[in-house]
């Protein structure tokens, strides 16, 4: 008896202490051990998730952009609401997979996507400034011509890092975007790049009516956030700015007349 | 009564040692600097010893100026070197050396020099302090999410040195650094402090997935097919010989009587004569340490306020010690990623001050960010050939004819090996004790 309580205990323990070194393991920004791209949604977040306590509740915003003249809807109360726009901000969380809907692409009338997005890490902007900082979902015409032929196209957006960062001018709408062959985990390509943030997967499946509570994976309602207003100035530099002359103080110098926007004196060149 | 002061300052004892035990030791370590620091805005105060004095190695009571093996070896190194140059009694010259054209920035057969010292080795920590650095405006190293920010300043990794023609080697990516000569003949290379700006940028990895793909990459069945001969080719004897001819002209070889200087190809420099400077300061760069290069106690509040890039970094909780009727001590001040560095000389030793804040603590791709530069000659005599180099990281593109020197200057920028450019002030004329200028430049964001 004493032996298989023993037996037990130590079976528990090793399940316990097993999981915390999991959790620890993912605790590093950057580094999912175990994730890999090709799980079904929302596994990847969860175990991101995890072993990450600062991921619980946090509502990460993500900026999508769409080819233009596309239009945006979100899921509301079980259906869609249009957006009205190609390109819209929402406050995702991270765990739950959120649908999107994406109608009117160009030169294929009549066809919609339904592309899913599963955040996987956050970010950390100085405070006050998280709109302004959201993960930019990059959808190209590409992206959506390849579901349309009856492909699955999985992107997963990485946080680059700087110091192996492409060099390429902005563009507007654009990010670098890298393809991988099939058999390659585009989860493990992207972490070589940088940190993995979200996983986007657009299929061409289309819902029916009954069918729709477990096509939006029973995600609550993406919250449609305001644009990132990029041009904002810091707020602590907003103040008058006051034209002085520039002329240094006699105390802080033996000679008054000397001012640093003057080249030196005769005497001291050389 | 006297028992409950003494329970109370038993008590503050115990948590200002705690408190010190807590934060100090690991400071003092990264940096290797003596000083003082107060609660609100840090202040370091780096001691430069004397050349000419003798080294001792740091006793056992200097816990809070641990040298290592290297640093010990380097200022040993600086004393012999010292003292051969004061066995040859060589007067101290008046004047500086002339500039070299402007040199290669990283040769690849450059011997450093060994009088090329800096302060570089007391800025640069191996691993760098977290949350703490050398800029009361902006600066520091995030420990949550260093992948989101893009630097410049600094000297990090390999220490940057100038040898007697003035390459430069060492100059990584993101280093600002300038490097002057003093009358003695010595070239010293001091850096800047470095500045974050948050600035995420995204990429993404695709794969498509389709049956009609994993079709196509079903590799073919080998295919083999015994092929008969159908041609048999006899061996014919050859029907032509080519007689070998005797050579009917002979050239001498002549030794080159002379010898034309050849030079390597080297890429063009954008030199551009400097002439204009803005006599104006910006909301972020008016401050009395940019104006006057005198750090003024009542912008603390000031400074603080841009330190909110930093403050994320934090851990959302300090220390907090309350004794009995005493104001609550915040223990995150001791914490804080602002700091000043001020520098005291012995001898007057020459040093170089450069100061970098930037514009923005945040922004996105394709926005600009002001930078701003000032550096001042901290020492009692005056300095020459000063010239400030700034290694732009890739994701900061200069933006062109933005720079600019309050002093004489030439601008020179180059292309560097992270597709970015190379900036290089060249100050014309030396610059007079306790004076300084003032460097500004825009960058866009990529």
């Amino acid at each position: 008896m004493k032996l298989q309580t023993c037996i037990h205990l130590l079976i528990a323990g090793w399940l316990i202490f097993g999981s915390i070194s999991f959790g620890v393991a993912q605790d590093s920004p950057g580094r999912h051990m175990g994730i890999r791209g090709d799980m079904p949604p929302g596994v990847a977040a969860d175990m991101a998730r995890l072993g990450n306590r600062q991921l619980e509740n946090y509502l990460q915003p993500v900026q999508i952009f769409a080819p233009e003249q596309t239009v945006i809807d979100v899921v509301s109360n079980d259906g869609f609401i249009s957006t009205n726009s190609s390109v819209v901000s929402l406050g995702m969380f991270i765990g739950p997979v959120y649908r999107i809907k994406i109608s009117n692409i160009p030169l294929r009338p009549g066809k919609v996507l339904y592309p899913s997005i599963e955040v996987i890490n956050k970010l950390n902007p100085p405070m006050g400034s998280e709109n302004d900082f959201p993960i930019q979902v990059v959808l190209t015409m590409n992206d959506l011509r390849q579901a349309l032929d009856g492909n699955f196209v999985s992107k997963v957006i990485y946080l680059e890092d700087p110091q192996n960062a492409v060099p390429q001018k902005h563009v507007e709408n654009r990010q670098p975007e890298i393809d991988v062959n099939q058999g390659v985990d585009p989860l493990k390509a992207a972490r070589q790049l940088g940190r993995p943030m979200a996983i986007v997967r657009i299929g061409s499946r289309i819902p029916t009516a009954t069918d729709l509570a477990n096509f939006t994976f029973g995600a609550p309602d993406a919250q449609i956030l305001p644009a990132p207003n990029p041009g904002q100035f810091n707020p602590q530099y907003i103040e008058p700015v006051e034209f002085k002359p520039l002329q240094l103080p006699k105390k802080l110098r033996n000679d008054s007349n000397r001012s640093a926007s003057l080249p030196p004196k005769q005497a001291d060149r050389k | 009564m006297i028992k409950l002061i003494n329970i109370s300052l038993l008590k503050f004892s115990i948590v200002a040692l705690a408190v010190v035990n807590f934060v100090e030791p690991s400071f003092a370590q990264e940096n290797r600097v003596q000083g003082s620091e107060k609660s609100n805005g840090k202040r370091r105060i780096i001691r430069l010893v004397s050349p000419s004095k003798k080294v001792q190695p740091p006793s056992s009571d200097q816990g809070s100026l641990v040298l290592n093996q290297l640093e010990l070896a380097d200022r040993i190194r600086q004393t012999r070197f010292e003292s051969s140059r004061r066995e040859a009694d060589q007067p101290v010259a008046e004047t500086f050396a002339a500039r070299a054209s402007t040199p290669d920035p990283a040769p690849s057969n450059v011997v450093p020099m060994p009088l090329s010292y800096g302060l570089g080795r007391f800025n640069q920590p191996t691993n760098p302090p977290r949350n703490r650095g050398v800029n009361p405006t902006q600066q520091g190293t995030p420990a949550v999410a260093p992948d989101e920010f893009i630097y410049d300043g600094n000297d990090k990794g390999e220490r940057v040195q100038v040898d007697q023609t003035w390459n430069v080697t060492g100059l990584g990516i993101e280093d600002t650094i300038g490097h002057f000569d003093t009358l003695d003949g010595k070239r010293i290379v001091a850096p800047s402090n470095r500045v974050a700006i948050y600035a995420p940028r995204f990429g993404s990895v695709r794969r498509v997935d389709g049956v009609f793909r994993t079709q196509l990459n079903l590799p073919t069945a080998s295919f083999e097919e015994n092929m008969p001969t159908v041609h048999a080719r006899g061996e014919d004897a050859p029907n032509r010989v080519n007689q070998n001819l005797a050579l009917n002209r002979m050239d001498g070889r002549r030794r080159a009587s002379e010898f034309n200087e050849r030079t390597r190809g080297v890429l063009a420099d954008n030199v551009t004569h400097l002439f204009g400077f803005r006599n104006s300061f910006e909301a972020y760069e008016d401050l009395s340490i940019i104006r006057y290069g005198t750090y003024a106690k009542e912008e603390s509040a000031r400074l603080n306020v841009g330190l909110l890039s930093g403050t994320v970094w934090q851990d959302n909780l300090g220390l907090q010690a309350v004794v009995e009727n005493v104001s609550p001590i915040i223990v995150r001040d001791l914490k804080g990623v602002e700091e000043l560095v001020s520098i005291e000389s012995e001898d007057g030793t020459a040093i170089l001050r450069l100061l970098k804040v930037a514009s923005k603590i945040s922004a996105r791709a394709g926005e600009f960010v002001d930078f701003t530069i000032r550096f001042d000659n901290m020492s009692r005599k005056k300095i020459g050939n000063v010239t400030i180099m700034d290694n732009l990281t890739t994701r900061l593109e200069y933006v062109a004819d933005t720079a600019e020197c309050s002093l004489k200057a030439d601008f020179i920028s180059k292309p560097n090996e992270a597709d970015s450019l190379t900036l290089r002030w060249e100050i014309t004329d030396p610059i007079p004790a306790g004076d300084g200028g003032i460097i500004r430049f825009r960058c866009r964001v990529r």
